[in-house]
C-alpha cells in the first residue's frame, strides 16, 4: 500500500525531528508530510533542513484544516491510505504499520485508542470522562463504539482520504470526523496503543476553553449525524 | 411621532443613503451586500416624511406608539441583515481555507520540482 503519514503541526520545533527520526525507523517506505499550520516557531525551518515534505500553509488553519490539508494531498496523489500523527509526540510511530494493516483487513478507518489495552498515558480523570461522554453519544448516533474518539492517531483508506479531503470538521475534528464518516457508511475500527504524554509544549485545548469544547462537540456530533451525505468520488 | 424625531430621522436617513451611494461609486463595498442597507435608507425616509404610514402600521399590528413599530422594524431588518452577514462570512471563511490548502500544497510541490530541477542541474555541471 502507498502509504502517507501526515503530521500536523503547530509549534512542534522541539519535538518533530525526534518523531520523525521515529518514523525513519519505524515506517522507512512510508512517505511522510508535515503540515506546517502557520508556526511561529521554527518549526518550517527544523522540517526543510530535515529535508522532510512541508505543506506550509501562508494561514493558520487550525488543527482541522491543516489535516484536511494532508489529505487533499494524499487525493491528490493517489496514495492508497493515509495516517495522521500529532505532530507534539504522543503517537507512538511503531504502531502505524498495525492501523495500516487493519485497512488492508477491509476497514476504512482505523483508530489508534488508548483506552483498549489501558497502558501509557491515559489523560486527566475529567478528559476520560468527557471521551467516555463523547464514546457515549456517538454510539446513541451512530452505533459506532469508538473507545478513543478523540484520538487524532488514526488510519483511513481512500474512500475516507476522499471523504475527509472534501469535507472535514475545522476545530476539535477527531469525535464529529468519525460521525461523518459512519453517516458516509465507512467502517471504522480501534486497535490498542500506547500514547505518551506531550513533551514539550501546551495541549491545545486549555481549561478556559474545555466547556466551550464540551458543547461545540456535542452539537457537532448531532449536527453531523443528520448532515447531508458526500458522494464520495473514490479516483482510479 | 414628533417633529424633532421627524427631522433628525428625515437628515440621518438622507446622510445615510449619501453615503452608501458615495461608497457604491468608489467602489468600496458591493452592491449584492448593499441592497438591503439601501432598501432600509428608503424605508427610513419614507417613514419619516410620511409619519402616517407608520401610524397606520401601528394600528394594523396594534401597536399604541408609533415610535414602538419603528423600533421593531429596525430590530426586524437589523437581525436580517446580521444574519445575512454570518452566511458570507461563513462561506469566505470556507473559501480561505481552502486556497490556503491549495497554497500550501502548490508550495510543496513547486519546493519538490526546484529541488529536482537543481540537482538536475548540478548533474549537468558535474557531466
Amino acid at each position: 500500500m502507498k502509504t502517507l503519514i501526515i503530521i500536523p503541526a503547530y509549534n512542534e520545533a522541539k519535538n518533530l525531528v525526534p518523531l520523525l527520526d521515529r518514523i525513519r525507523i519505524a515506517c522507512p517506505d512510508y512517505d511522510v508530510v508535515v503540515i506546517n499550520d502557520c508556526s511561529t516557531d521554527n518549526t518550517l525551518a527544523i522540517c526543510k533542513k530535515y529535508r522532510a515534505h512541508v505543506i506550509d500553509l501562508p494561514v493558520n488553519l487550525g488543527i482541522g484544516g491543516a489535516v484536511q490539508a494532508g489529505y487533499k494531498y494524499a487525493r491528490y496523489k493517489h496514495y492508497d491510505a493515509a495516517v495522521q500523527v500529532d505532530g507534539d509526540g504522543q503517537h507512538n510511530p511503531e504502531y502505524i504499520k498495525l492501523l495500516v494493516s487493519e485497512l488492508e483487513n477491509g476497514a476504512n478507518i482505523c483508530i489508534g485508542s488508548r483506552f483498549i489495552s489501558k497502558e501509557g498515558f491515559q489523560s486527566s480523570l475529567i478528559r476520560r470522562l468527557a471521551i467516555r461522554y463523547f464514546s457515549g453519544l456517538i454510539q446513541l448516533f451512530t452505533g459506532l463504539y469508538i473507545t478513543d474518539p478523540t484520538s487524532g492517531f488514526r488510519a483511513c483508506d481512500t474512500k475516507a482520504i476522499s471523504l475527509f479531503a472534501s469535507d472535514y470538521p475545522r476545530d476539535y475534528p477527531e469525535p464529529e470526523s468519525i460521525v461523518s464518516a459512519a453517516r458516509n457508511k465507512l467502517s471504522a475500527c480501534e486497535i490498542p496503543v500506547v500514547m505518551n504524554e506531550r513533551k514539550e509544549g501546551k495541549s491545545s485545548i486549555t481549561f478556559v476553553k474545555s466547556l466551550y469544547y464540551m458543547i461545540k462537540v456535542s452539537l457537532a456530533i448531532v449536527i453531523a449525524s443528520f448532515s447531508s451525505r458526500r458522494h464520495t468520488e473514490v479516483d482510479e | 411621532m414628533n417633529k424633532e424625531l421627524q427631522i433628525i430621522m428625515i437628515i440621518s436617513s438622507l446622510l445615510f443613503l449619501c453615503y452608501i451611494i458615495l461608497m457604491l461609486r468608489n467602489k468600496k463595498i458591493e452592491l449584492k451586500f448593499t441592497l438591503s442597507w439601501l432598501l432600509t435608507g428608503i424605508c427610513f425616509l419614507l417613514f419619516a416624511i410620511f409619519p402616517d404610514l407608520l401610524r397606520l402600521l401601528s394600528n394594523l399590528l396594534h401597536i399604541v406608539e408609533p415610535v414602538n413599530t419603528l423600533f421593531l422594524f429596525i430590530i426586524f431588518l437589523m437581525v436580517l441583515i446580521i444574519f445575512t452577514l454570518t452566511i458570507a462570512l461563513s462561506r469566505n471563511a470556507r473559501r480561505v481555507k481552502t486556497l490556503t490548502q491549495e497554497i500550501g500544497i502548490i508550495k510543496l510541490e513547486l519546493d519538490k520540482l526546484s529541488a529536482k530541477t537543481t540537482s538536475g542541474q548540478n548533474k549537468q555541471a558535474e557531466n
